[in-house]
């Protein structure tokens, strides 16, 4: 029978909750070279191998076919292409890894509680200073296509590998667009979410690679998983 | 691989060109990235090529010939409206739209005319300049569109509008979407806008107690203001939106006068389609008498010079690029009715040379591109 790969978190509260979520539908994990070892395989379906990466290269695997299976977030795959409902289906939203994706500004900007007022104030600012608004943020795709749907024309993506939440008091940028999942670090920040900012409500999910080579015996083989994960995957 | 019939076309169109004036010049293939995403916006920024240099500035392939042509006047440039004609020819670089089948390069040749005093016989001698390119390369047949990037904004600076709502019109003028979203709200169409308590207080205020009203507010919820916008940003802004809030709903007449000059697509003869546009505008107060005799002007010299050149043209008001980019006479020519794919674009762009120099530099501009991919009807291309 043909093996098929599940690609899981490597490391935190998510490869703990994945693990839980497996726990659940009686599936363990055998870990290949301990807790350290980055492989694996389910210890009731050998043929589900288990290949453990950051969250960002199981989203890149997906898209590229090179695994058949991963649980990682929606906001990671949405970033990484345009087509990604061509290229992954979404199989389960798993109920943890919430992250919501939203647009946030200076939370003393008290004429700014719209994605519209937002639009304005950035025409505003072009025509005064000849420059457009920057918004910080490292999920530059989810943003031009948030930003092309409410009419915001006149901004500029400044690219975010972290620490985003300061860059409007840091002078980097004016707006930023970052994942948040209480919004603590926002306030902390002295920011405020827009009312209709929230660009994507995220969690981790399981997803199949559509780009991936699946046989007759793989189809069969993640037909049986789908059947043991039962009303979890559901 | 392009084909031998191709490599004649695109000798000719070049030719063509090149014969109506302008020095030729091989111009920059990498530019700077941010001064691409700060004159087209991030909406480009999908469909840039990027490079980093070694000193790790962020780099693009020209996504036109445009942007490496003014950077070009500017750089050599010793006045402001010196006079200047470019031609060149190359390669561009703008990837496909999702679900697009076009390649991610493609040739141009472009023409680039700074500092020409007269606006109208410059826009008549880019447009001939144009329309011979694409005649000599056999593409066929040939079919024009004209628009006026700048008629928007002339048409609300002189209409009859409360003066809040001219405004806020006017900053909108060069984005459609925003424009008639904003005219909604002016006219009611769009429900009643929220107005906040603060900003009810704010509006009977003057600008000094209006600003420390606002500060107290800030300083109740410990809030913070940062960003390049100060307390006069917010306050201003705050008044503004009650205003318009409470301002008076635009009459229906000027919402639908409006309203079809922004959206303006007619295919009658030219100077019905002016006739219209003139009869909007009167709709709201503002003679285009002398915008009309201008366009007429125009449309005559080239008549005169390439009898019949009109005989399939048309005045589609703004134009389908006549915003943010353009802000004069624009047009398309292409060998098919919707124009989709032009052989030919071109347009006025007075105010580029002073966004691209920051001001250094300022001067009227006006430019068009050949597609040469597009000679054949149905040719891959973008």
């Amino acid at each position: 029978m043909g093996a098929i790969t599940l690609a899981l978190p490597s490391k935190g509260r998510l490869k703990e909750q994945c693990e839980a979520w497996l726990t659940t539908s009686g599936l363990a994990i055998t870990q290949i070279g301990g807790e350290r070892g980055y492989s694996g395989f389910l210890t009731r379906l050998a043929d589900v191998h288990i290949r453990y990466a950051s969250a960002s290269d199981i989203g890149s695997a997906l898209l590229a076919g090179e695994v058949h299976l991963g649980v990682t977030g929606e906001d990671i795959v949405r970033e990484a292409a345009h087509d990604v409902d061509a290229r992954i289906a979404i199989e389960a939203r798993l109920g943890f890894g919430h992250a919501d994706v939203v647009v946030a500004v200076p939370n003393g900007w008290l004429d700014v509680e719209t994605m519209a007022d937002l639009a304005e104030v950035a025409s505003d600012m072009r025509r005064k200073t000849g420059r457009r608004f920057r918004v910080a943020t490292k999920f530059a795709r989810l943003t031009n296509a948030f930003m092309a749907d409410h009419h915001v024309l006149d901004y500029r993506i400044v690219d975010s590998a972290g620490a985003t939440e300061g860059a409007p008091a840091a002078g980097s940028a004016e707006a930023i667009v970052d994942i948040t999942t209480s919004g603590t670090t926002l306030r902390a920040n002295a920011l405020k979410i827009l009312r209709d900012g929230v660009i994507l409500r995220s969690q981790s999910c399981l997803m199949r690679s559509l780009n991936a080579r699946w046989d007759a015996d793989q189809s069969a083989l993640y037909e049986r998983l789908k059947t043991i994960l039962g009303k979890t995957a559901a | 691989m392009i084909s031998e019939h191709l490599e004649r076309q695109i000798e000719s169109a070049s030719e063509a060109l090149i014969s109506r004036g302008g020095q030729y010049r091989d111009l920059p293939i990498l530019v700077p990235a941010s001064l691409v995403l700060e004159l087209a916006g991030e909406g480009l920024r999908p469909r840039l090529f990027f490079a980093t240099a070694p000193d790790g500035s962020e780099l693009c392939l020209r996504p036109d010939l445009t942007i490496p042509a003014v950077l070009h006047y500017v750089d050599v440039s010793e006045h402001d409206n010196q006079v200047l004609a470019i031609a060149s020819k190359g390669q561009v670089f703008r990837g496909p739209r999702p679900n697009e089948d076009n390649p991610p390069e493609f040739l141009q040749i472009g023409l680039e005319r700074f500092g020409d005093p007269n606006i109208i016989e410059t826009d008549v001698a880019l447009f001939l300049a144009a329309w011979s390119a694409c005649q000599a390369a056999d593409a066929q047949p040939l079919k024009t569109r004209f628009g006026d990037g700048g008629l928007l904004k002339q048409v609300i600076a002189g209409a009859d509008l409360p003066d809040i709502w001219r405004d806020a019109l006017t900053e909108q003028t060069s984005h459609p979407r925003a424009f008639l979203r904003l005219l909604a709200q002016a006219s009611g169409t769009s429900g009643e806008p929220d107005i906040s308590t603060l900003e009810r207080e704010l509006i009977d205020l003057p600008p000094e107690l209006a600003r420390e009203r606002v500060q107290a507010a800030l300083d109740q919820d410990d809030l913070a203001l940062v960003a390049q916008r100060d307390l006069g940003d917010v306050t201003d802004r705050l008044i503004r939106r009650a205003q318009r809030a409470l301002a008076p709903r635009l009459p229906r007449s000027l919402f639908e006068n409006l309203a079809g000059l922004a959206t303006f697509q007619q295919t009658s003869t030219l100077e019905l389609c002016l006739d219209h546009v003139v009869t909007l505008a009167r709709g709201l107060g503002v003679d285009l008498a002398t915008w009309r005799d201008d366009w007429l002007t125009r449309f005559e010299s080239m008549e005169t010079e390439a009898p019949g050149i009109l005989a399939q043209a048309r005045f589609d008001g703004l134009g389908e690029e006549a915003f943010d980019y353009y802000d004069g006479m624009v047009f398309d020519i292409a060998t098919t009715d919707d124009f989709s794919r032009p052989v030919a674009t071109g347009g006025r762009y007075d105010l580029l040379v002073g966004e691209v120099s920051r001001g250094h530099r300022n001067t009227r501009a006006i430019g068009c591109v050949i597609r040469p991919d597009r000679f054949t009807p149905n040719a891959r291309g973008a």
